[in-house]
């Protein structure tokens, strides 16, 4: 499953992308998402598509990797598709298979809305693929700070994130190994009965809780013991820089949401 | 029941930029009603190995001959059921596995799930607790109630109960304490004769490996370095340095008093009794005129 699924995986790399202020790409992604839903013409939607190509590129990770993380979508994508295309009853009747009848407007409408599903996925991958996890965290800590005069605990809220993140691997490797002293005491997590399912579940799920509980135990020990106190006063060891490439970033997203604004019909 | 090895590979994520040679070339048989350990320096391919055993993982290549099923990458038994409760294996850390509300329930977990009626597993998880070294009210507690050595035993007895023909432990005794350990490797022992079993022992104690097995299989880097009697292994040390392992210590005092004295001792000096013996020897010889 994981060899398929690219979403959340980190490539390393030294490309302008990958050394771009991790809030500067927040912000760019978050932007992007949003102007996304202004496209609504041909136009609108080719400068869009050019925008997400043109940010792949510059990351330098090859296109065909990008593409196979779309795959497990593709589903999606396709359904939509036909959904629209089957559903929206605009413009002229292009062709009739049976009581179906597929519209103009339907094609159209198929189309973008499964592109747009597309960009965005494609963004937000390209997000994750040259951030960082630890960077993310530190982007939205650093962008939430504001929040903090409205009593928001954003610092725990970060540390909470990036400790999630760090035990995905951890959790993963456990559940592994139990299910493999499990597998050895007879237990088959691939078929039987429903009820047989729900035991080989739980004979997965508790020790895996309790590990989790006794883990979590741990770690609030050991920082405790080095002093953590929370995010008061509390410096950083990978200083935040904005870079004037940052800014020039962001006014590319300023750009393409002016010319969507223009170009849209 | 025989397991042979032939030309076993194994590859982790295989066909993928990941792809990692964790075995190759592996050639070993062990036979029926051995004692056998498995030593070798940590990413070597034991925990790999072990997993071969009882159909937990396939090799990529090459063939795992287990009594009379064989394992290759493109075929394997329809049922590994069966093979699984002929070969049982107690991994690091086994008390990771414990998830009933009874100690009970949970030594009765295996054996229900291949089919035991439920007194007869009951009336094994009795005998059984006695045997791993608890009480018997300990059955009706809570298994995350008890102490980390206790909640082993548990575990322990929980493998056991699946009455295997093959027993296979990896580190058995890690994180416990010296007496925890002795009694540990005790029972395993007193079980491996008592009912005939062939035993597999991963480890990292030189002493346990020359103590109680008959044969050692030495893991290096992904393949075997070397297979043999205790005392063909560890006749040369410097080999076994080199490769990151060392040799019992009553071995090493053995070749310190050699060298110190130069005298050749005869005796392999594999235990401690061995090597009182042997010093005995040499003080007798002294004495002569």
């Amino acid at each position: 499953m994981t060899n398929h699924l690219i979403i959340g995986q980190y490539v390393p790399g030294h490309s302008v992308i990958h050394r771009l202020d991790p809030r500067a790409k927040l912000l760019i992604v978050f932007a992007y998402v949003l102007i996304v839903f202004l496209a609504n013409n041909a136009v609108t939607y080719a400068l869009l598509s050019l925008f997400a190509f043109a940010f792949a590129a510059l990351s330098r990770i090859s296109f065909s990797f990008i593409a196979r993380g779309l795959k497990p979508i593709l589903w999606v994508v396709l359904f939509t598709l036909l959904l629209h295309l089957f559903m929206t009853k605009e413009g002229d009747v292009i062709c009739q298979i049976g009581p179906l009848s597929v519209y103009e407007g339907g094609i159209k409408q198929g189309a973008f809305i499964s592109l747009r599903f597309l960009l965005l996925v494609w963004m937000t991958t390209m997000l994750t693929l040259t951030t960082t996890p630890i960077e993310v965290t530190d982007g939205v800590e650093s962008l939430l700070g504001p929040l903090k005069k409205m009593r928001v605990p954003v610092h725990e809220l970060a540390l909470m994130m990036a400790i999630s993140l760090r035990f995905i691997p951890t959790l993963m490797e456990e559940t592994e190994k139990i299910m493999k002293a499990q597998a050895a005491r007879g237990v088959d997590f691939s078929g039987g009965r429903f009820s047989e399912r729900m035991k080989a579940i739980v004979s997965l799920l508790v020790p895996l809780f309790i590990s989790s509980f006794k883990r979590a135990d741990e770690l609030a020990t050991a920082m405790e013991a080095r002093g953590y106190r929370g995010g008061e006063g509390r410096t950083k060891f990978r200083q935040l820089a904005w870079k004037p490439v940052d800014t020039v970033f962001l006014a590319a997203v300023a750009l393409l949401f002016a010319l969507l604004c223009l170009l849209r019909s | 029941m025989d397991i042979v090895f032939e030309k076993v590979e194994h590859v982790y994520n295989a066909r993928s930029p990941l792809a990692r040679r964790a075995l190759y070339d592996v050639n070993v048989a062990i036979r029926s009603g051995a004692y056998v350990a498995v030593v070798g320096h940590t990413g070597s391919g034991k925990s790999t190995l072990l997993q071969h055993l009882n159909g937990l993982l396939q090799p990529t290549s090459g063939a795992v001959k287990i009594g009379e099923e064989t394992i290759t990458s493109h075929k394997r038994p329809n049922q590994l059921k069966p093979l699984r409760k002929k070969v049982g294996v107690v991994f690091q850390f086994p008390e990771h596995q414990l998830f009933e509300e009874t100690v009970e329930k949970d030594i009765c977990f295996g054996p229900l799930n291949f089919g035991v009626p439920e007194d007869e597993a009951k009336r094994k998880a009795r005998e059984l607790i006695k045997l791993v070294g608890l009480s018997e009210d300990v059955l009706v507690r809570s298994p995350f109630d008890l102490s980390g050595g206790q909640m082993r035993r548990v575990a322990i007895a929980g493998v056991l109960a699946l009455e295997p023909e093959v027993l296979v432990l990896d580190e058995p005794t890690a994180g416990l304490d010296p007496r925890g350990r002795k009694e540990m490797m005790e029972m395993f022992y007193r079980l491996h004769r008592e009912k005939q079993l062939t035993t597999v022992l991963v480890t990292h104690s030189m002493e346990d490996a020359a103590r109680y097995a008959d044969e050692i299989i030495v893991m290096h880097e992904g393949t075997v370095w070397g297979h043999g009697t205790p005392e063909e292994i560890f006749r040369d040390a410097d080999k076994l340095t080199a490769i990151g392992l060392s040799v019992p210590e009553t071995v090493k005092l053995k070749q310190q008093l050699e060298k110190r004295f130069g005298v050749v001792i005869p005796s392999p000096c594999l235990t401690l009794e061995q090597t009182a013996e042997a010093i005995e020897q040499l003080f007798v010889k002294g004495e002569r005129p």
